[in-house]
């Protein structure tokens, strides 16, 4: 008798082990799974939310230290810090016609208004003072608006528990926060004057432009004349050292009027690298290599379209990152590089005696001319 | 306050002299910028001016 008692209780060991268990399993897998999974990655979400806080709550001291260094009085305080909120409305595209203007206005009348409201605020027109400020309250506001939006999201994912929504906020939070830090280190160099990646267009042109005589050619946009392997070439980048991108297309349209026959227009420009490619590489081609929104390439290009005028590029890889951060001494040393493109560019494309366009694109920040 | 002494002391700021090519590295405090004149040069006596800012490591 307790013999079979034994058989049986095995027999339903047995049975539990090898059919019960994995059958309630399987059953719990497919009702809950979706479940775990959301758990599982919304505790990851979270804690990288809580990351992009930090990074914005940081901004956000570094502005506040600088609003009581530079301004006294609380009002101006109170209305610097309300400049977070700013904000511009992109153009009506339904009809397209047109829209490149309509962008470009209200690009600028959204960048002067900026600027204005900041010198008034410090009580000083000192250029590099405000864009200094500028720096700070667009880096702090960006970072604002990133973990505002990165929240809401998170918010309806939690309310409708949506794992598609989820799914996709988890694939581009590492992202999110490397963009977070390099905005960071953007405040940094910007608070300290140094050059930034971004910098190497106006870098290669500023060095040329130096103890050259210099004429403001458009809004925050400086120009030199220099000759360079019996060419002549008209130099231009954004006034340095404050930070500035100037108004590059401006700059070309007049200096097509001002010199008459123009013979190539050479930009320089930063550009992204992929992962596989080395910071600090050169790289030729043809175009306008401008980034941003696209108005100055466009009106540039245009510009170069009606006059029949070629268009070279020389561009210098460099990750997102390095871009807004600190001049790595790779992408400063290419500088090197880029003249020999330069001077290739100029025998094999151009006659002597032909007048070049040679802009430097970028932010000049630390970088005089 | 001591770890932006640190940051700073990563920036290396590079003068050159324009008429041997002499290149002289040094630290970097507020206020330099690239195309600023510089210290003179101990070769040839002439100004030097700051060619390059960037950090060492990276
Ligand atoms: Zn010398």
């Amino acid at each position: 008798m307790p013999l079979g008692l034994a058989i049986s209780t095995s027999t339903y060991a047995y049975l539990a082990y090898y059919l019960i268990l994995p059958i309630a399993y399987i059953a719990l897998l497919t009702v809950y799974g979706t479940k775990i999974q959301f758990w599982f990655m919304m505790s990851d979400v979270s804690k990288a939310l809580l990351e992009l806080r930090r990074i914005r709550d940081k901004s956000l001291d570094k502005l506040n230290h600088h609003i009581e260094t530079t301004v006294n009085d609380p009002v101006n305080r109170a209305r610097l810090l309300g400049m977070l909120e700013y904000f511009a409305v992109s153009p009506v595209d339904l009809d397209p016609v047109g829209i490149i203007s309509k962008l470009k206005h209200i690009v600028e009348v959204h960048d002067n208004r900026m600027k204005t409201e900041i010198a008034d605020i410090l009580g000083r027109k000192d250029p590099i003072l405000v864009g200094r400020t500028l720096g700070h309250v667009s880096a702090a506001a960006a970072l604002n608006y990133l973990y505002k939006l990165v929240n809401h999201i998170v918010s309806l994912t939690k309310r409708y528990s949506s794992l598609a929504l989820l799914q996709q906020l988890y694939a581009i939070m590492p992202l999110l926060i490397k963009q977070g830090k390099a905005v960071l280190e953007f405040i940094d160099a910007v608070d300290k004057g140094v050059p930034i990646g971004d910098g190497i267009g106006p870098l290669s042109v500023g060095l040329l432009m130096r103890g050259k005589p210099k004429i403001m050619i458009a809004e925050d946009t400086m120009a030199a004349i220099t000759t360079i392997d019996g060419r002549r070439l008209v130099l231009i980048k954004a006034e340095g050292p404050a930070s500035n991108l100037g108004k590059l297309d401006d700059a070309v349209r007049k200096t097509r009027l001002l010199f008459g026959k123009v013979s190539a227009i050479v930009t320089i420009d930063a550009m992204l690298r992929l992962e596989s490619e080395k910071s600090g590489e050169t790289a030729r081609g043809l175009g306008v290599a401008i980034g941003g929104i696209g108005v100055e390439r466009f009106r540039v290009e245009e510009t170069a379209t009606k006059e029949g005028i070629p268009l070279y590029a020389i561009t210098v890889k460099e990750s997102y990152m390095e871009a807004i951060s600190i001049m790595g001494r790779k992408i400063a040393e290419a500088v090197v590089d880029v003249y020999n493109m330069l001077h290739r560019i100029l025998e094999e494309k151009t006659e002597e005696d032909a007048t070049v366009i040679v802009v430097g694109v970028g932010n000049t920040l630390g970088i005089g001319q | 306050m001591s770890e932006r002494k640190l940051e700073l002391e990563r920036i290396v700021v590079v003068e050159e002299c324009p008429k041997c090519g002499v290149m002289l590295k040094r630290k970097f405090s507020e206020g330099d910028y690239v195309g600023m004149p510089g210290g003179t040069c101990r070769f040839c006596g002439s100004r030097m001016y700051v060619k390059m800012i960037y950090k060492e490591h990276g």
